[in-house]
Protein backbone atom coordinates (compact mmCIF):
# COMPACT_ATOMS: atom_id res chain seq x y z
CA UNK A 1 0.00 0.00 0.00
CA UNK A 2 1.50 3.11 -0.65
CA UNK A 3 -0.46 5.65 0.71
CA UNK A 4 -3.23 5.31 2.98
CA UNK A 5 -7.05 5.08 1.88
CA UNK A 6 -7.49 8.70 2.16
CA UNK A 7 -7.27 10.33 -1.22
CA UNK A 8 -8.66 13.85 -2.22
CA UNK A 9 -11.59 14.68 -4.61
CA UNK A 10 -12.19 17.72 -6.18
CA UNK A 11 -15.88 19.63 -5.12
CA UNK A 12 -17.37 23.08 -4.84
CA UNK A 13 -13.85 24.42 -6.63
CA UNK A 14 -11.59 23.20 -3.46
CA UNK A 15 -10.33 19.56 -2.46
CA UNK A 16 -11.63 17.70 0.20
CA UNK A 17 -10.82 14.16 1.98
CA UNK A 18 -12.93 11.46 1.07
CA UNK A 19 -12.46 7.03 1.83
CA UNK A 20 -12.21 4.42 -0.57
CA UNK A 21 -15.28 2.50 0.47
CA UNK A 22 -14.56 -0.95 2.25
CA UNK A 23 -17.80 -2.13 1.00
CA UNK A 24 -17.22 -0.86 -2.74
CA UNK A 25 -18.55 -3.29 -5.28
CA UNK A 26 -17.14 -4.01 -8.94
CA UNK A 27 -21.51 -3.88 -9.58
CA UNK A 28 -21.38 -0.01 -8.64
CA UNK A 29 -20.72 2.65 -10.44
CA UNK A 30 -17.29 4.49 -10.26
CA UNK A 31 -18.14 7.12 -8.48
CA UNK A 32 -19.41 5.00 -5.47
CA UNK A 33 -15.92 4.25 -4.83
CA UNK A 34 -15.27 6.80 -2.56
CA UNK A 35 -17.38 8.13 0.74
CA UNK A 36 -17.58 12.01 1.39
CA UNK A 37 -15.14 12.89 4.28
CA UNK A 38 -16.47 16.37 5.50
CA UNK A 39 -14.01 18.45 7.53
CA UNK A 40 -17.02 20.71 8.91
CA UNK A 41 -18.41 17.42 10.38
CA UNK A 42 -15.21 15.29 11.67
CA UNK A 43 -12.21 16.32 13.05
CA UNK A 44 -9.76 13.89 11.79
CA UNK A 45 -10.58 15.47 8.09
CA UNK A 46 -10.36 18.71 9.20
CA UNK A 47 -6.77 18.12 10.17
CA UNK A 48 -6.20 16.79 7.01
CA UNK A 49 -7.19 19.98 5.35
CA UNK A 50 -5.40 22.06 7.60
CA UNK A 51 -1.97 20.18 7.09
CA UNK A 52 -1.72 16.87 8.89
CA UNK A 53 1.06 14.95 7.54
CA UNK A 54 0.88 11.26 8.97
CA UNK A 55 -2.96 9.02 10.40
CA UNK A 56 -1.48 6.44 12.15
CA UNK A 57 -4.67 4.59 11.31
CA UNK A 58 -4.46 1.34 8.93
CA UNK A 59 -6.09 -2.22 8.22
CA UNK A 60 -4.69 -3.54 11.88
CA UNK A 61 -5.25 -0.23 14.11
CA UNK A 62 -8.53 -1.07 16.37
CA UNK A 63 -9.94 2.50 17.71
CA UNK A 64 -11.50 3.11 20.89
CA UNK A 65 -13.44 5.81 20.14
CA UNK A 66 -14.19 8.34 22.94
CA UNK A 67 -17.25 10.88 21.97
CA UNK A 68 -20.21 11.65 19.38
CA UNK A 69 -20.18 9.69 16.05
CA UNK A 70 -22.51 9.59 13.93
CA UNK A 71 -23.09 6.33 11.51
CA UNK A 72 -21.48 8.12 8.28
CA UNK A 73 -18.01 9.18 10.09
CA UNK A 74 -18.34 5.48 11.48
CA UNK A 75 -17.90 4.15 7.99
CA UNK A 76 -15.10 6.96 7.24
CA UNK A 77 -13.48 5.28 9.94
CA UNK A 78 -13.95 1.80 8.85
CA UNK A 79 -13.08 2.62 5.59
CA UNK A 80 -9.69 3.93 7.29
CA UNK A 81 -9.15 -0.38 8.82
CA UNK A 82 -10.81 -1.79 5.37
CA UNK A 83 -13.38 -3.27 8.28
CA UNK A 84 -10.56 -5.29 9.48
CA UNK A 85 -10.78 -4.24 13.19
CA UNK A 86 -13.17 -4.03 16.11
CA UNK A 87 -13.60 -0.87 17.09
CA UNK A 88 -15.67 0.70 20.06
CA UNK A 89 -17.27 3.84 20.83
CA UNK A 90 -17.42 5.30 24.35
CA UNK A 91 -19.96 8.12 24.56
CA UNK A 92 -20.79 9.04 28.59
CA UNK A 93 -23.35 11.58 27.27
CA UNK A 94 -25.32 8.18 25.35
CA UNK A 95 -26.06 5.50 26.94
CA UNK A 96 -27.92 2.13 25.71
CA UNK A 97 -26.73 3.17 22.27
CA UNK A 98 -26.52 0.70 19.92
CA UNK A 99 -24.60 0.74 16.51
CA UNK A 100 -26.03 -0.27 13.00
CA UNK A 101 -22.40 -0.88 12.10
CA UNK A 102 -21.31 -4.33 13.05
CA UNK A 103 -17.61 -3.22 13.81
CA UNK A 104 -18.42 -0.20 15.93
CA UNK A 105 -19.97 -0.94 18.84
CA UNK A 106 -20.81 1.36 21.41
CA UNK A 107 -20.23 0.56 25.37
CA UNK A 108 -21.52 1.91 28.49
CA UNK A 109 -18.79 1.64 30.10
CA UNK A 110 -14.76 1.34 30.28
CA UNK A 111 -15.10 -1.70 32.57
CA UNK A 112 -16.60 -3.59 29.48
CA UNK A 113 -13.64 -3.40 27.73
CA UNK A 114 -11.62 -3.76 30.70
CA UNK A 115 -7.80 -5.73 29.88
CA UNK A 116 -8.59 -4.68 25.88
CA UNK A 117 -5.38 -2.34 24.07
CA UNK A 118 -6.26 -0.38 21.69
CA UNK A 119 -3.63 1.18 18.92
CA UNK A 120 -5.53 3.92 18.58
CA UNK A 121 -7.16 6.26 21.21
CA UNK A 122 -9.28 9.04 19.99
CA UNK A 123 -10.58 11.25 22.55
CA UNK A 124 -13.03 13.81 20.90
CA UNK A 125 -15.72 14.84 23.29
CA UNK A 126 -15.87 17.14 26.11
CA UNK A 127 -12.42 16.44 28.40
CA UNK A 128 -13.43 15.62 32.02
CA UNK A 129 -10.00 15.89 33.34
CA UNK A 130 -6.39 15.20 32.50
CA UNK A 131 -6.13 12.88 34.85
CA UNK A 132 -9.22 10.95 33.46
CA UNK A 133 -7.46 10.84 30.55
CA UNK A 134 -3.90 9.67 31.39
CA UNK A 135 -5.69 6.94 32.88
CA UNK A 136 -7.63 6.21 30.66
CA UNK A 137 -4.63 6.18 28.54
CA UNK A 138 -2.41 3.71 30.86
CA UNK A 139 -5.05 1.00 30.56
CA UNK A 140 -5.93 1.00 27.39
CA UNK A 141 -2.89 2.13 24.64
CA UNK A 142 -1.17 0.07 23.15
CA UNK A 143 2.92 0.85 24.33
CA UNK A 144 3.55 1.93 20.71
CA UNK A 145 -0.49 2.61 20.28
CA UNK A 146 -1.42 6.76 19.50
CA UNK A 147 -3.78 9.00 21.03
CA UNK A 148 -5.54 11.23 18.64
CA UNK A 149 -7.21 14.26 20.92
CA UNK A 150 -8.97 17.47 20.18
CA UNK A 151 -8.95 20.09 22.67
CA UNK A 152 -10.71 23.81 23.15
CA UNK A 153 -8.43 26.75 22.76
CA UNK A 154 -10.84 28.48 24.37
CA UNK A 155 -9.52 29.31 27.62
CA UNK A 156 -5.50 29.76 26.27
CA UNK A 157 -4.36 28.68 29.84
CA UNK A 158 -6.64 25.53 30.12
CA UNK A 159 -5.57 24.61 26.85
CA UNK A 160 -1.68 25.11 27.86
CA UNK A 161 -1.65 23.03 31.12
CA UNK A 162 -4.13 20.30 29.32
CA UNK A 163 -1.24 20.25 26.70
CA UNK A 164 1.97 20.49 29.06
CA UNK A 165 0.63 17.51 30.93
CA UNK A 166 0.21 14.96 28.09
CA UNK A 167 3.44 16.21 26.70
CA UNK A 168 4.64 15.01 29.91
CA UNK A 169 3.67 11.53 29.62
CA UNK A 170 3.38 10.92 25.73
CA UNK A 171 5.14 12.08 22.50
CA UNK A 172 3.84 14.88 20.48
CA UNK A 173 3.71 13.90 16.96
CA UNK A 174 2.09 16.70 15.54
CA UNK A 175 -0.13 19.45 16.36
CA UNK A 176 -3.25 20.92 14.30
CA UNK A 177 -4.66 23.90 14.47
CA UNK A 178 -8.49 22.94 12.89
CA UNK A 179 -10.04 26.17 13.72
CA UNK A 180 -11.25 26.63 10.10
CA UNK A 181 -13.42 23.98 10.24
CA UNK A 182 -14.12 23.47 14.01
CA UNK A 183 -14.05 27.13 16.37
CA UNK A 184 -11.05 27.60 18.85
CA UNK A 185 -10.03 23.79 18.08
CA UNK A 186 -6.71 22.22 18.13
CA UNK A 187 -6.13 18.47 17.02
CA UNK A 188 -2.82 16.86 18.46
CA UNK A 189 -1.36 13.17 17.92
CA UNK A 190 0.31 12.11 20.83
CA UNK A 191 2.67 8.89 20.62
CA UNK A 192 2.72 6.40 23.65
CA UNK A 193 6.59 5.26 22.08
CA UNK A 194 9.21 6.41 24.37
CA UNK A 195 11.59 8.77 22.01
CA UNK A 196 15.09 9.19 23.62
CA UNK A 197 15.53 13.25 23.58
CA UNK A 198 18.60 14.81 21.60
CA UNK A 199 18.71 17.19 24.17
CA UNK A 200 18.53 15.85 27.38
CA UNK B 1 -30.33 18.73 -4.41
CA UNK B 2 -33.06 21.34 -3.88
CA UNK B 3 -32.69 24.98 -5.16
CA UNK B 4 -31.14 26.41 -2.21
CA UNK B 5 -28.21 23.67 -2.33
CA UNK B 6 -28.31 24.76 -6.16
CA UNK B 7 -27.66 28.10 -5.77
CA UNK B 8 -24.96 27.96 -2.93
CA UNK B 9 -23.04 25.13 -5.26
CA UNK B 10 -23.15 27.49 -8.27
CA UNK B 11 -22.23 30.36 -6.32
CA UNK B 12 -19.15 28.62 -4.76
CA UNK B 13 -18.19 27.83 -8.48
CA UNK B 14 -18.45 30.71 -9.83
CA UNK B 15 -16.46 33.12 -7.11
CA UNK B 16 -16.53 36.20 -9.53
CA UNK B 17 -20.42 36.78 -9.68
CA UNK B 18 -21.10 35.34 -5.87
CA UNK B 19 -21.99 38.48 -4.11
CA UNK B 20 -21.02 37.66 -1.02
CA UNK B 21 -17.36 37.43 -2.54
CA UNK B 22 -18.47 40.14 -5.25
CA UNK B 23 -15.45 43.08 -5.94
CA UNK B 24 -15.27 45.65 -8.56
CA UNK B 25 -11.34 46.08 -8.08
CA UNK B 26 -11.08 42.23 -8.36
CA UNK B 27 -13.37 42.00 -11.24
CA UNK B 28 -11.67 45.04 -13.34
CA UNK B 29 -8.59 43.31 -12.60
CA UNK B 30 -10.13 40.06 -14.28
CA UNK B 31 -11.88 41.95 -16.58
CA UNK B 32 -8.53 43.59 -18.22
CA UNK B 33 -6.27 40.40 -17.37
CA UNK B 34 -5.51 39.60 -21.01
CA UNK B 35 -3.34 43.41 -20.71
CA UNK B 36 -1.78 42.98 -17.77
CA UNK B 37 1.92 41.57 -17.38
CA UNK B 38 3.02 37.57 -16.13
CA UNK B 39 6.09 38.19 -13.57
CA UNK B 40 9.07 38.45 -15.08
CA UNK B 41 11.07 37.21 -12.14
CA UNK B 42 9.63 34.81 -8.96
CA UNK B 43 11.31 34.96 -5.34
CA UNK B 44 10.82 31.54 -4.51
CA UNK B 45 12.81 31.40 -1.43
CA UNK B 46 12.66 31.37 1.44
CA UNK B 47 10.15 32.24 3.91
CA UNK B 48 11.24 33.79 6.86
CA UNK B 49 14.24 35.14 5.17
CA UNK B 50 13.50 39.14 4.85
CA UNK B 51 11.52 39.20 1.96
CA UNK B 52 9.52 42.03 2.59
CA UNK B 53 13.07 44.07 2.71
CA UNK B 54 13.83 42.62 -0.37
CA UNK B 55 10.30 44.13 -1.93
CA UNK B 56 11.58 47.24 -0.62
CA UNK B 57 14.56 47.82 -2.24
CA UNK B 58 13.04 46.12 -5.67
CA UNK B 59 10.65 48.87 -5.45
CA UNK B 60 13.19 51.96 -4.80
CA UNK B 61 13.34 51.24 -8.95
CA UNK B 62 11.10 53.21 -10.94
CA UNK B 63 10.67 50.45 -13.44
CA UNK B 64 9.55 47.42 -10.98
CA UNK B 65 6.69 46.29 -9.37
CA UNK B 66 7.61 43.44 -7.23
CA UNK B 67 5.07 41.89 -4.66
CA UNK B 68 1.71 43.69 -3.72
CA UNK B 69 0.01 46.61 -1.06
CA UNK B 70 -0.62 43.75 1.45
CA UNK B 71 0.89 40.66 0.86
CA UNK B 72 4.70 39.53 -0.79
CA UNK B 73 3.04 37.03 -3.36
CA UNK B 74 0.10 35.29 -4.79
CA UNK B 75 1.11 31.99 -3.89
CA UNK B 76 -0.46 30.59 -6.91
CA UNK B 77 1.76 27.84 -8.22
CA UNK B 78 1.63 26.23 -4.51
CA UNK B 79 -1.58 26.86 -2.93
CA UNK B 80 -4.54 27.48 -5.82
CA UNK B 81 -3.10 26.37 -8.74
CA UNK B 82 -5.66 23.84 -9.26
CA UNK B 83 -8.70 25.67 -8.11
CA UNK B 84 -7.57 29.14 -10.11
CA UNK B 85 -7.44 30.18 -13.73
CA UNK B 86 -3.58 31.87 -15.21
CA UNK B 87 -6.82 35.20 -15.58
CA UNK B 88 -6.91 34.97 -12.22
CA UNK B 89 -2.88 34.88 -11.45
CA UNK B 90 -2.54 37.85 -14.48
CA UNK B 91 -4.99 39.65 -12.91
CA UNK B 92 -2.77 40.68 -10.16
CA UNK B 93 -0.15 42.22 -11.68
CA UNK B 94 0.19 45.81 -13.77
CA UNK B 95 -0.67 46.56 -16.74
CA UNK B 96 1.69 46.60 -19.57
CA UNK B 97 0.74 49.84 -20.17
CA UNK B 98 1.84 50.80 -16.69
CA UNK B 99 5.00 52.90 -16.15
CA UNK B 100 6.93 49.39 -15.01
CA UNK B 101 8.96 47.30 -16.95
CA UNK B 102 9.38 44.22 -14.84
CA UNK B 103 7.21 42.95 -12.66
CA UNK B 104 7.81 39.86 -9.54
CA UNK B 105 6.22 38.19 -6.74
CA UNK B 106 7.63 36.77 -3.81
CA UNK B 107 5.63 34.08 -2.21
CA UNK B 108 9.05 32.69 -0.50
CA UNK B 109 7.31 29.68 -0.62
CA UNK B 110 7.50 27.94 -3.83
CA UNK B 111 11.05 26.60 -3.64
CA UNK B 112 9.63 24.21 -0.88
CA UNK B 113 6.83 22.50 -2.81
CA UNK B 114 7.55 19.74 -4.77
CA UNK B 115 5.24 21.00 -7.60
CA UNK B 116 5.99 24.34 -8.14
CA UNK B 117 8.71 24.00 -10.56
CA UNK B 118 6.92 21.86 -12.76
CA UNK B 119 3.88 24.60 -12.94
CA UNK B 120 5.99 27.69 -13.15
CA UNK B 121 8.00 25.45 -15.85
CA UNK B 122 4.27 25.08 -17.83
CA UNK B 123 3.40 28.76 -17.50
CA UNK B 124 6.19 30.96 -17.51
CA UNK B 125 9.59 29.01 -19.34
CA UNK B 126 12.02 32.27 -19.13
CA UNK B 127 10.70 33.70 -15.90
CA UNK B 128 13.76 34.66 -13.69
CA UNK B 129 14.31 32.70 -10.20
CA UNK B 130 15.76 34.45 -7.12
CA UNK B 131 16.70 32.85 -3.92
CA UNK B 132 17.57 34.28 -0.42
CA UNK B 133 18.83 31.75 1.02
CA UNK B 134 18.88 32.69 5.38
CA UNK B 135 21.38 30.67 7.64
CA UNK B 136 18.77 27.42 7.98
CA UNK B 137 19.10 27.39 11.71
CA UNK B 138 17.96 30.73 12.57
CA UNK B 139 15.69 30.18 9.79
CA UNK B 140 13.98 27.23 11.75
CA UNK B 141 14.22 28.83 14.97
CA UNK B 142 12.31 32.06 13.22
CA UNK B 143 9.73 29.70 11.67
CA UNK B 144 9.24 28.48 15.20
CA UNK B 145 8.22 31.96 17.07
CA UNK B 146 6.12 32.75 13.96
CA UNK B 147 3.67 29.09 14.39
CA UNK B 148 4.04 30.58 18.29
CA UNK B 149 3.02 33.77 18.27
CA UNK B 150 -0.07 32.71 15.91
CA UNK B 151 -0.70 29.91 17.91
CA UNK B 152 0.00 27.15 16.10
CA UNK B 153 2.74 25.94 18.02
CA UNK B 154 2.46 24.88 21.78
CA UNK B 155 5.68 22.62 22.01
CA UNK B 156 8.72 24.10 23.34
CA UNK B 157 11.18 24.29 20.08
CA UNK B 158 13.85 21.28 21.30
CA UNK B 159 9.96 19.00 21.26
CA UNK B 160 8.70 20.20 18.22
CA UNK B 161 12.42 19.39 16.06
CA UNK B 162 12.08 16.42 17.97
CA UNK B 163 8.29 15.95 16.57
CA UNK B 164 8.95 16.54 12.89
CA UNK B 165 12.25 14.45 12.96
CA UNK B 166 9.80 11.95 14.46
CA UNK B 167 7.20 12.21 11.04
CA UNK B 168 10.39 12.43 8.86
CA UNK B 169 11.29 8.82 10.25
CA UNK B 170 7.46 7.59 10.85
CA UNK B 171 6.68 8.44 6.69
CA UNK B 172 10.00 6.82 5.82
CA UNK B 173 9.19 3.54 7.95
CA UNK B 174 5.20 3.44 7.39
CA UNK B 175 4.34 4.20 4.04
CA UNK B 176 0.83 3.44 5.17
CA UNK B 177 1.03 6.53 6.95
CA UNK B 178 1.25 9.09 4.44
CA UNK B 179 -1.30 10.98 3.76
CA UNK B 180 -1.68 11.86 -0.35
CA UNK B 181 -2.08 15.37 1.42
CA UNK B 182 -0.88 17.81 -1.80
CA UNK B 183 -1.66 20.65 0.85
CA UNK B 184 0.85 23.78 0.62
CA UNK B 185 -0.01 24.11 4.30
CA UNK B 186 2.55 20.91 4.71
CA UNK B 187 5.73 22.45 3.10
CA UNK B 188 5.29 25.73 5.47
CA UNK B 189 3.86 25.08 8.60
CA UNK B 190 5.20 22.14 10.23
CA UNK B 191 8.68 21.84 8.06
CA UNK B 192 10.82 23.70 10.50
CA UNK B 193 13.51 21.65 9.70
CA UNK B 194 12.85 20.39 6.20
CA UNK B 195 11.90 24.24 4.84
CA UNK B 196 15.67 24.34 5.52
CA UNK B 197 16.83 21.70 3.35
CA UNK B 198 18.09 23.91 0.40
CA UNK B 199 19.68 22.14 -1.65
CA UNK B 200 17.60 19.32 -1.61
CA UNK B 201 14.12 21.39 -2.41
CA UNK B 202 16.57 22.96 -5.18
CA UNK B 203 17.37 19.90 -6.92
CA UNK B 204 13.83 19.80 -8.28
CA UNK B 205 14.17 23.50 -9.53
CA UNK B 206 17.26 22.52 -11.15
CA UNK B 207 16.03 19.54 -12.76
CA UNK B 208 13.49 22.28 -14.72
CA UNK B 209 15.38 24.79 -15.23
CA UNK B 210 17.84 26.72 -16.80
CA UNK B 211 21.43 27.19 -13.79
CA UNK B 212 20.92 30.71 -16.16
CA UNK B 213 17.75 31.71 -15.02
CA UNK B 214 18.56 31.71 -11.13
CA UNK B 215 20.33 33.88 -8.68
CA UNK B 216 21.19 33.18 -5.00
CA UNK B 217 22.38 35.47 -2.18
CA UNK B 218 22.25 34.81 1.38
CA UNK B 219 19.90 37.01 3.83
CA UNK B 220 22.77 37.59 5.88
CA UNK B 221 24.70 39.30 3.18
CA UNK B 222 21.85 41.88 2.26
CA UNK B 223 22.29 44.22 5.14
CA UNK B 224 25.90 44.60 4.09
CA UNK B 225 25.69 44.53 0.67
CA UNK B 226 22.04 45.69 -0.61
CA UNK B 227 23.34 48.28 -3.11
CA UNK B 228 25.27 45.86 -4.67
CA UNK B 229 22.79 43.04 -4.93
CA UNK B 230 20.06 44.84 -5.81
CA UNK B 231 22.07 46.17 -8.99
CA UNK B 232 23.30 42.59 -9.74
CA UNK B 233 19.12 41.88 -9.88
CA UNK B 234 18.60 45.33 -12.29
CA UNK B 235 21.58 43.42 -14.26
CA UNK B 236 20.27 40.61 -14.47
CA UNK B 237 16.64 42.01 -15.67
CA UNK B 238 18.20 44.10 -17.96
CA UNK B 239 17.36 47.39 -16.73
CA UNK B 240 19.59 50.51 -15.11
CA UNK B 241 21.40 50.57 -12.29
CA UNK B 242 20.73 52.61 -9.48
CA UNK B 243 21.05 53.58 -6.21
CA UNK B 244 19.53 52.46 -3.07
CA UNK B 245 18.63 53.42 0.43
CA UNK B 246 18.74 51.42 3.38
CA UNK B 247 15.63 50.16 4.46
CA UNK B 248 15.25 48.67 7.70
CA UNK B 249 14.75 44.76 8.42
CA UNK B 250 11.15 43.87 8.87
CA UNK B 251 9.66 41.94 11.18
CA UNK B 252 13.16 41.26 12.77
CA UNK B 253 12.08 43.66 15.93
CA UNK B 254 9.26 41.63 17.36
CA UNK B 255 10.96 38.54 17.21
CA UNK B 256 13.67 39.59 19.02
CA UNK B 257 11.86 41.27 21.43
CA UNK B 258 9.15 38.70 22.18
CA UNK B 259 11.68 35.34 22.17
CA UNK B 260 14.40 33.92 24.18
CA UNK B 261 17.60 33.20 22.19
CA UNK B 262 17.97 29.60 20.86
CA UNK B 263 19.76 27.09 23.46
CA UNK B 264 23.46 26.81 22.74
CA UNK B 265 23.01 23.16 22.67
CA UNK B 266 19.71 23.19 19.79
CA UNK B 267 22.17 25.54 17.99
CA UNK B 268 24.74 23.23 17.69
CA UNK B 269 22.54 20.22 17.10
CA UNK B 270 20.85 22.19 14.18
CA UNK B 271 24.42 23.01 12.94
CA UNK B 272 25.48 19.69 12.73
CA UNK B 273 21.98 18.46 11.17
CA UNK B 274 22.33 21.32 8.26
CA UNK B 275 26.78 21.05 7.58
CA UNK B 276 26.20 18.20 4.80
CA UNK B 277 23.15 19.65 3.10
CA UNK B 278 25.03 23.11 3.34
CA UNK B 279 27.72 22.01 1.25
CA UNK B 280 25.61 20.28 -1.14
CA UNK B 281 23.86 23.63 -1.80
CA UNK B 282 27.50 25.61 -2.24
CA UNK B 283 28.47 23.01 -4.66
CA UNK B 284 24.94 23.41 -6.39
CA UNK B 285 24.78 26.92 -6.57
CA UNK B 286 28.91 27.97 -6.95
CA UNK B 287 29.22 30.08 -3.59
CA UNK B 288 29.26 29.71 -0.24
CA UNK B 289 27.22 31.44 2.61
CA UNK B 290 29.13 32.31 5.98
CA UNK B 291 26.74 30.27 7.62
CA UNK B 292 28.73 28.21 10.53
Amino acid sequence: MEFNKIIKWIEYGKKIPATKKFDYEEKFSKKDMLRRWDPFEDTLSAAIMSGLEIIPINNSTNILYIGKINKERQLNYLDLVENKQKNFIFDEECKNMSSEIENFQYIDNLEEIKGKLFSVIYMNGNIVSIKNIINILDEFLDEFGYLIIVLSRSSEKEFNDSFKKLSESLHVIQEINIENYFRNKSLIIFSNKKIISEFN
Amino acid sequence: MGLKGSGRNFLLKNKQINPYRFSWNSTFRYLTNPIRFLPHFLIIGTSKAGKYSVLSYLNQHNEISAGFKDHAGVHYFDSSFEINSISWYRSHFPTKISKFKIVGEAPGTYLTNPSAPTRIKKILPTVKLINFFRNPVNRAYSAYNHAVRYGWEHSSFENAIEAEIERINLLNDNSDMKINNENSVNYLQFSYLRHGLYAYNLKNWFNEFEKNQFKHYSTEELDENYNEIMNSLFTFFGIKNIELTKVKRKNVGNEKALHEPMKEKTREFLIDFYKPENKKLFRMIEKKFEWD
